[in-house]
């Protein structure tokens, strides 16, 4: 193998696909990268065998074939390199060379042919989404994945697909966040969880605001494709809890609230909350939203917000942390919150998209 | 020294563990009993019932001496699991008058209740409601003493029995003292009265007047406590044993009676403890989320591993499996044990981040087995893993380590 390649292009190829690349790996060919030519691209691909992303660049192909390199030394030599083009090529010894003005490195590889290709996705689900659409549903679900490693299928996002219509589901047992969105060309229809860090590396790989996401499904494993870019997950075993039936489906009263004013007033209470496992208590008076918190060793806060109030008032105490988190991604003007009993779960969801929803469990006082 | 002001009460319970017995059993009310260790004419009674002591049947008396001098005596076996709870329930009800308390021994406990009696129409009529409850939540009785400090308190108590309560007020000390044999002080026992006779000391009195001085030359710091002890003004604190808002961690250990290997007994014994942890965290309403366990070998290397989970909990079985999956991960099988013990930390005080999934059957059937255990003792409905793991109270110091814990629980 033989190309030339400009260094802006196969830093962003290393950079991207070496995203899948544990650095604790216990192979030493995962840590390497793999690089082989296609027509007038190349191809990079890395892996630590539960993710694995591949993408092109654009280069002048010489002579065809592959390659590995270990992922950590071309970053940092690419990123300190000049701009300009560089010369990169194998011996029959795995030596890999980089060759680029006066600079000249011969790399140690290891053979190409032992590096774990990523593999076909075939499954009979597949689907079509907008870029942004995919962006936003991650944005307003990743932050309830639960980080528990004890209880492996939430640690991941679920992916429902039925006929059109796509949903994604996360929850780490004390919230829930659900979003519907409308997909294109689905085929078939799937329930799987997907690891939360490959939905972030998706996250990353999505940077643009047209496009499309194109999503196959196998019994074992996912495939996103984004432009030339390709992220492959093993999905999680296990069963998703029964989401739906802790979703409330009737409510008493419901509270619109303003998000911004909202955001402030309980990142500001929850600096004297955070000694009292950030709790905030929620109550409602004369069309005023009050917002409280205590500790012993710091002090009191009290925070007023105008709100339209419909049903009895309220006295409900909240995680500042779980707040925050959704306030911060919900996108909207207003959030209407919808509540039965101040031990019963509380949803809320942007006042002008019925498509998201967060189910927040309060906070007991004892 | 400097505060005079102080009203301390010694609640002491009269013929605690012989009463209990008699609470538990009717047949043995009104009749003498005593209780103590396996019954043979070779052990000792542990307490007498006051029907018993008519007939002088004492504590420490062989158990023959007993029946030869009361041949109706009933010989009740010991049960000191039963003895501890009571005893914890004695003193949750105290913690309801004040939480400057200090639990001096499984009957007794000093209580200082300078800041609390106003609340409850002065000291007498505190004592009296709190006799009162007693009586009527427990079916027991005790003397209460009051004083102005600890020793005339303990003083008083020991002035009427049973169902006592006598106030000893500053003014009337010096009287009472003065001709009080020293050695019925609190404190004061045989070698130091026998010293105090040698130097022409015998009553309370005696010893007030004689002069610090003389006192210190004699018996060193200890000297001037003696010197304020006879005037009536000697004033030890009340310790609580901790501060409740202070409780870091909540766990319990156990030494095995036989170092073992056998995993079903280790970790039936976990559950055990586990479950004694969660009960006293929701008694405290705390909640953690750090799980320790303690084990040691027989050789007695002892080790401790901990996890942290994203959850605060409190209930004795989420503890265990903790624990459980921290024994097999780490405890190995090559060494017998002959310790475990389990704690948790990171804790929440009364409040608690709710589950979306959470069992409610669950829930409520914990509750039901509180208010059930709550009303007869621990371990009366447990788990049937534990139906023949006989949750016996352990040694003595860790008898003392639960009325410890529980009075900090106040």
């Amino acid at each position: 193998m033989d190309i030339i390649c400009s260094r802006k292009d196969l830093f962003e190829g290393v950079q991207t696909a070496g995203r899948a690349v544990s650095s604790r790996s216990s192979l030493p060919i995962l840590s390497h990268l793999h690089i082989r030519t296609e027509g007038d691209k190349i191809r990079l691909a890395g892996t630590d065998l539960e993710i694995g992303v591949e993408c092109s660049v654009p280069a002048n192909v010489q002579t065809e074939g592959a390659l590995t390199a270990p992922a950590k030394i071309l970053t940092e030599f690419l990123s300190t390199l000049p701009d300009g083009d560089i010369a990169l090529s194998v011996d029959g010894s795995n030596r890999v060379s980089l060759k680029s003005g006066t600079s000249d490195y011969q790399i140690l590889g290891l053979p190409p042919e032992d590096f774990p290709m990523l593999p076909e996705v075939a499954g009979e689900t597949s689907f079509t989404i907008e870029q942004p659409v995919m962006r936003t549903a991650i944005e307003r679900t990743i932050f309830a994945v639960s980080q528990d490693e004890s209880r492996a299928s939430l640690t991941g996002i679920l992916l429902r697909l039925e006929d059109d219509e796509l949903q994604l589901v996360s929850t780490d047992t004390h919230r829930l966040c659900a979003v519907e969105c409308s997909v294109s060309e689905s085929q078939g229809q799937t329930r799987s969880i997907i690891p939360g860090r490959a939905m972030a590396e998706l996250h990353r790989i999505i940077q643009s605001e047209d496009g499309t996401v194109t999503v196959s499904v196998s019994p074992s494993q996912v495939l996103f494709q984004v432009n030339g870019t390709v992220l492959v997950s093993r999905l999680i075993e296990g069963q998703f809890p029964n989401y739906e039936k802790v979703i409330p489906q009737e409510f008493t009263k419901r509270i619109i609230v303003p998000t911004d004013q909202l955001q402030s007033s309980v990142r500001r209470a929850s600096i004297v909350a955070r000694d009292n496992a950030n709790r905030v208590l929620l109550k409602t008076q004369d069309g005023k939203l009050i917002v409280t918190a205590e500790s012993s060793s710091v002090g009191t806060a009290y925070e007023e917000v105008d709100v339209m109030i419909e049903g009895e008032d309220i006295e409900m105490a909240f995680s500042a942390k779980y707040l925050l988190e959704f306030l911060g991604v919900v996108g909207s003007e207003a959030i209407e919150m919808q509540l039965t009993g101040n031990l019963n779960p509380a949803l809320m969801r942007p006042q002008d998209d019925e498509n998201y929803r967060y189910v927040l469990m309060p906070m007991q006082i004892r | 020294m400097m505060e005079k002001d102080r009203t301390i009460l010694l609640v002491d319970m009269n013929s605690f563990f012989a009463s209990i017995e008699q609470q538990c059993n009717p047949h043995l009310k009104g009749k003498p009993i005593a209780v103590g260790g396996p019954i043979d004419s070779r052990s000792v009674v542990s307490a007498a019932s006051y029907e018993a002591r008519q007939f002088g049947v004492r504590s420490g008396m062989p158990v023959g001496e007993a029946l030869a001098r009361c041949p109706e005596l009933i010989l009740v076996r010991a049960d000191l699991r039963k003895y501890v709870d009571v005893s914890r329930r004695v003193f949750q009800i105290c913690g309801d008058f004040t939480d400057l308390m200090e639990i001096y021994s499984v009957d007794e406990c000093f209580m200082d209740v300078t800041p609390t009696e106003s609340l409850f129409g002065g000291a007498w009529n505190l004592a009296i409601d709190l006799k009162r409850r007693i009586r009527e939540e427990l079916g027991l009785t005790c003397s209460i003493g009051i004083g102005p400090n600890k020793t005339l308190a303990k003083l008083a108590a020991g002035m009427q029995k049973p169902d006592g309560l006598v106030r000893i007020r500053p003014e009337e000390a010096a009287e009472l003292l003065d001709r009080l044999p020293v050695e019925k002080l609190h404190g004061i026992g045989g070698k130091v009265a026998a010293r105090l006779k040698r130097i022409g000391i015998t009553t309370a009195g005696e010893m007030g007047r004689m002069s610090r001085e003389r006192l210190k030359r004699e018996f060193g710091v200890y000297g001037e406590i003696l010197h304020e002890m006879g005037k009536g003004t000697y004033s030890s604190p009340v310790v609580p044993y901790h501060n409740p808002l202070d409780v870091k961690s909540v766990g319990h250990s156990h030494t095995l009676a036989k170092n073992t290997r056998d995993w079903e007994l280790l970790e039936r014994h976990l559950l055990r403890l586990s479950e004694m942890v969660g009960r006293r965290l929701r008694e405290q309403k705390l909640a953690g989320r750090t799980v320790t366990l303690v084990v040691r070998r027989a050789d007695m290397h002892t080790f401790s591993h901990q996890r942290s989970l994203s959850e605060y909990i409190d209930d004795g079985y989420d503890i265990y499996q903790v624990a459980s999956s921290i024994l097999h991960k780490q405890a190995g099988n090559k060494h017998a044990i002959r310790l475990i013990g389990v704690c948790v930390s990171n804790l929440v005080k009364g409040t608690r981040q709710l589950n979306l999934f959470a069992d409610e059957r669950q829930k409520r059937l914990m509750q039901a087995a509180d208010a059930i255990n709550d009303r007869y003792g621990e371990f009366t409905i447990r788990r049937a893993r534990l139906i023949d793991i006989e949750p016996h109270p352990g040694s003595t110091r860790q008898r003392s380590q639960q009325l410890m814990a529980a009075g900090g629980s106040m």
